[in-house]
């Protein structure tokens, strides 16, 4: 199943590469001109293929949403079209027997069963085809066989749709929203309302959809298109959604708002009546913080990261494009709402109190706005290729909370500096060698390995080569990925060849076997020598036939001799350093390309070779096991463990006084 | 000869001594208590030509590889740290029985001048203070674990109470500000597990009084009834001294936390530097370290003050 999902990527890619010329539009944006990225073409728009304009009347007390509205969707395959695929994935939460529901997955989020359930029931949908309206939905098909599943539906049409020909369909449907279960539902009265509508999947370049169940690790792929949708909630509820308000007035009690939005593939929206409000425009984007009463903080230190992160992410990955920007943070009952991505809306989360230098709010906060690019500017599969959206993001956030934090960036806490990086990398050491990390979302046996692998496997292996191959050209490598694939849909492929194409052919490489084969590396100081230069000792005739003896102690240089045995165990090959430390503290590095198995690496010093360390700068984050990094030459003295013994003393003495004052 | 001091007499500044005795003993029991983790480190680490400052370093990526590795050194550590700490904490009964010991009695000393040969009460010896805190050590360990165990139950109980009232108030006042309702009936209740623990400490410096005294008078009482007698002194002592002797363990309280606070910022500021930064750092701990444990005997001198007079009046 692996190898046909990577065939027909394959395909996908070849078929889209035409599609990208004809549908970008490809301009530079100039204000980008300090990224070194900046000369890569990016589109300013996608291609337009599915408009819904939708309207949305929410019942607070039932947690009901009635919807109703019209999608346009155009063919934009190559091959007519006699069927649509629609997504209903509010389905997954309306019994046990949904794919989502009975997924065997534990280690993750989601894993609750909902108090209470969800569904979406589609009343009516209409195909105005001329003057002649056709009813779909009574031939619509939501379940296939004995499954249970109701959120992927098919509904045949009553003639083919031409490529290039574009249909008014005409909608009406309800919705129960469940008790938050992950990423939708409510709490109290509380709602955050995420695949609540009726949602075509994706068209594919040869007239196939990309449809598939909601699964529990992945939901996201669709078309690019113009969501306009007019929400309508009682008066005192306060409304975050995608898109800018062009609407806004209240009438009978209720407050009605219409929300615009080009070129996104998605729209989410979130209504509480306790909702504060904070606002700020940053980088030129409307910024807007939703957050419960007394997170006022909160709500300043995600400010603070919006003020980071936009020009940095515009420097990086291209400017962001849309005018603004809603962040909601959920209440403390509500968070399996929190840490979730939608276009131009995104949730964070946190508890309470959460003491600066606990950087938990900060790290949430960008992770999701990344999600504005790797998801939602560059439309990958999630379901398909989970890796490319949230693997790319993980790297993209790390190397963000690294820029602005510094080492600390994950926690800077009592003199502890841990990096989000270092955090990635140790959570994905211990599930290397269980899967491989591009494969689909549901072919991963737990939540637990999706997460290491996805997440922080890919961050890893991307950090390694951000620190291996310089900042300079990652920056420019995910740049050019980032800018040249924006509104795009691009496959793991596009992803190596970027980095075959500006990084190099050995990257690629890398970057492919770490990926798709599990490739893997730990370097390892096998052993080390070193001796004193003596001249040669023995009986030696000169020209004269005089004989002299040079005895051994004589003849001493004052040089000393020696090497160091580097092993490289694994797949992967990565080029590294070796320090060699001498008795007299004198440090030298030598580079090795790490494409042999070992490396005798020649000594040469006034002192006798003391030890050696492989990679002292920590470059090679893939590297298994640090603990055989370094080694001390046999009768040589290593630097102890003081820190610890005078660490360990003194909290013991604490511990002690406090258990016993 | 040992002499009970008049309340007024009882200073901890008198007895560096005791002070110090009770700071090596500790300071030994902490080397052994840290000895697990100091071996696993200097196995693992110990070969780095930077030794462990690698454990230390910004991003603390070795640290994490070294706590995160799938065998089972870090939970035998772990286990065989709490054992050691547990049972450094009853040991230490008996250095803090003779620092007690040592603050509630003196020893006559004669001394000759001018004037003549005068006497007054000057520290008693190590051994003498020693001597009391062995007496005094089977009650006062059991001081110390019921003691505890009631400061915990009364914090479970807070914990129990502050999340029951949490949850409550979450839908009227919002989480933020039902959250801080928690916190703040749950210091409620820490501030109540500390009381308990003031009036432990009047028992326990009745305890080792009483030790003190019965050793005085050759009389020997059963360790149960000296505890037991050693509660009800501090029970009464509380209901005529609880402010006074709460406000007395409260400002040395703050003044400990102040210490720890320069314990805080000198291993912030020399992070996993080694060499003279590392000493210096370890003479700055230890300076906080002693710090407090002149605190204690500064409080436990208090302590010796407020109980002295309900004892000798009974």
């Amino acid at each position: 199943m692996q190898a046909r999902a990577l065939a027909m990527s394959v395909l996908v890619v070849a078929l889209c590469g035409t599609m990208r010329i004809a549908g970008a539009d490809s301009s530079v944006d100039a204000s980008q001109s300090d990224a070194i990225a900046a000369d890569v073409p990016m589109a300013a728009h996608p291609e337009r293929v599915v408009d819904y304009t939708l309207r949305a009347t929410l019942d607070p007390t039932l947690h009901t949403v009635h919807g109703e509205g019209t999608i346009a969707w155009k063919n934009v395959s190559s091959q007519p079209v006699s069927q649509l695929w629609m997504h209903l994935y509010l389905n997954a939460f309306k019994n046990q027997s949904s794919v989502f529901m009975r997924a065997p997955i534990g280690g993750f989020r989601g894993t609750t069963i909902p108090k209470e359930w969800g569904t979406i029931d589609v009343r009516k949908l209409t195909w105005k085809d001329g003057a002649e309206p056709h009813e779909l939905w009574p031939t619509a098909q939501l379940r296939r066989g004995d499954d249970f599943d109701e959120t992927d539906a098919s509904i045949p049409l009553p003639r083919a749709v031409a490529p290039g020909e574009t249909i008014d369909l005409a909608v009406v449907w309800d919705d129960k929203l469940p008790s938050i279960v992950e990423r939708t539902g409510f709490d109290g009265s509380f709602h955050m309302v995420a695949q609540w509508f009726p949602k075509l999947a994706k068209i594919e370049p040869d007239g196939t959809f990309a449809h598939f169940p909601f699964h529990h690790l992945g939901e996201f792929y669709a078309d690019y298109g113009k969501y306009d949708v007019t929400v309508d909630v009682p008066e005192a509820f306060v409304v975050g959604a995608t898109g800018t308000v062009t609407e806004s007035h209240v009438e009978a009690g209720r407050r009605i708002e219409r929300h615009v939005q080009d070129d996104v593939h998605d729209f989410a929206w979130t209504a509480w009546d306790k909702f504060q409000t904070r606002k700020e425009t940053i980088d030129g984007v409307a910024c807007t913080i939703l957050f419960p009463a007394g997170y006022e903080d909160h709500a300043e230190r995600e400010l603070a990261t919006m003020r980071f992160a936009l020009p940095h992410y515009g420097a990086r990955y291209g400017k962001y494009p849309y005018p603004l920007l809603t962040l909601v943070h959920p209440p403390a009952g509500a968070p399996e709402a929190g840490g979730m991505e939608y276009p131009t809306l995104i949730t964070t989360g946190g508890s309470s109190y959460i003491p600066n230098g606990v950087n938990l709010i900060e790290l949430v906060t960008i992770h999701e706005f990344g999600h504005q690019y790797f998801y939602g500017l560059i439309g990958t599969h999630e379901t398909q290729w989970p890796f490319l959206d949230e693997g790319l993001n993980s790297y993209a956030e790390a190397e963000a909370m690294a820029a602005w934090k510094g080492r600390g960036s994950f926690l800077d806490l009592l003199g502890l500096k841990v990096g989000d990086s270092e955090g990635h990398a140790e959570r994905a050491r211990h599930f290397a060698h269980d899967d491989r990390v591009a494969q689909p979302a549901y072919a991963y046996g737990t939540g637990s390995s999706y997460g290491a692998l996805v997440y922080s496997r890919t961050a890893t292996i991307l950090e390694t080569l951000r620190r291996v191959y310089g900042d300079k050209l990652m920056q420019r490598t995910m740049g050019a990925y980032a800018r040249r694939f924006r509104f795009q849909h691009p496959v793991p492929r596009d992803l190596i060849e970027t980095f075959q194409n500006e990084m190099s052919a050995e990257a690629g490489e890398v970057l492919r076997d770490a990926l798709f084969d599990k490739g893997w590396i730990d370097f390892k100081v096998e052993a080390l020598s070193s001796h004193a230069v003596h001249a040669a000792a023995g009986i030696f005739d000169d020209k004269d036939g005089k004989r002299a003896t040079t005895p051994a102690e004589h003849g001493v240089s004052g040089k000393y001799e020696g090497w160091v045995l580097v092993v490289r165990r694994g797949t992967l090959h990565l080029p590294v350093e070796v320090e060699l430390v001498s008795e007299d503290g004198a440090r030298t590095r030598v580079p090795w390309d790490g494409t042999t198995d070992s490396v005798r690496v020649p000594y040469v010093g006034t002192s006798p070779l003391r030890a050696a360390i492989v990679d002292p700068e920590q470059r090679v984050l893939l590297d298994e096991d640090s603990e055989n990094d370094f080694a001390t030459a046999p009768g040589q003295a290593g630097g102890g463990a003081p820190r610890t013994l005078e660490r360990a003393t003194y909290w013991s003495q604490l511990l002690m006084g406090a258990l016993a004052p | 000869m040992m002499t009970p001091l008049a309340p007024r007499s009882i200073h901890a500044r008198k007895r560096p001594v005791a002070i110090a005795f009770v700071f090596v003993m500790e300071l030994a029991w902490a080397l052994v208590v840290a000895t697990p983790v100091h071996a696993w480190a200097r196995r693992v680490w110990g070969g780095h030509p930077d030794g462990d400052a690698v454990l230390f370093a910004p991003g603390a990526r070795e640290l994490m590889v070294w706590l995160g590795q799938n065998d089972a050194a870090l939970a035998v550590t772990a286990r065989t740290t709490i054992v050691l700490l547990a049972i450094g904490a009853v040991l230490m009964q008996l250095p803090f029985g003779a620092l007690v010991a040592s603050l509630a009695f003196g020893r006559e000393v004669r001394t000759e001048d001018a004037d003549g040969e005068r006497v007054h009460l000057g520290a008693p010896r190590l051994r003498g203070a020693l001597q009391i805190g062995v007496s005094a050590f089977l009650p006062l360990a059991v001081l110390f674990v019921l003691g505890s165990v009631a400061s915990l139950i009364v914090l479970l109980l807070g914990g129990l109470a502050a999340s029951a009232l949490d949850h409550t108030l979450t839908e009227a006042l919002g989480d933020a500000r039902s959250f801080t309702v928690r916190v703040v009936l749950f210091a409620m209740f820490a501030a109540v597990a500390a009381v308990i623990g003031v009036v432990v400490d009047l028992a326990r410096a009745a305890v080792v009084r009483e030790s003190g005294l019965s050793a005085a008078s050759g009389t020997a009482s059963p360790a149960w009834n000296v505890m037991l007698r050693g509660v009800r002194i501090a029970l009464k002592t509380s209901r005529s001294s609880l402010g006074r002797a709460t406000l007395g363990w409260t400002g040395r309280t703050v003044v400990g936390i102040a210490l720890l606070a320069i314990g805080y910022v000198a291993a912030d500021t020399f992070g996993g530097s080694g060499g003279l930064s590392l000493t210096l750092l370890f003479g700055i701990h230890q300076a906080v370290v002693l710090g407090r444990v002149a605190l204690r005997a500064s409080w436990m001198a208090r302590a010796l003050a407020l109980v002295a007079p309900v004892q000798d009046a009974r």
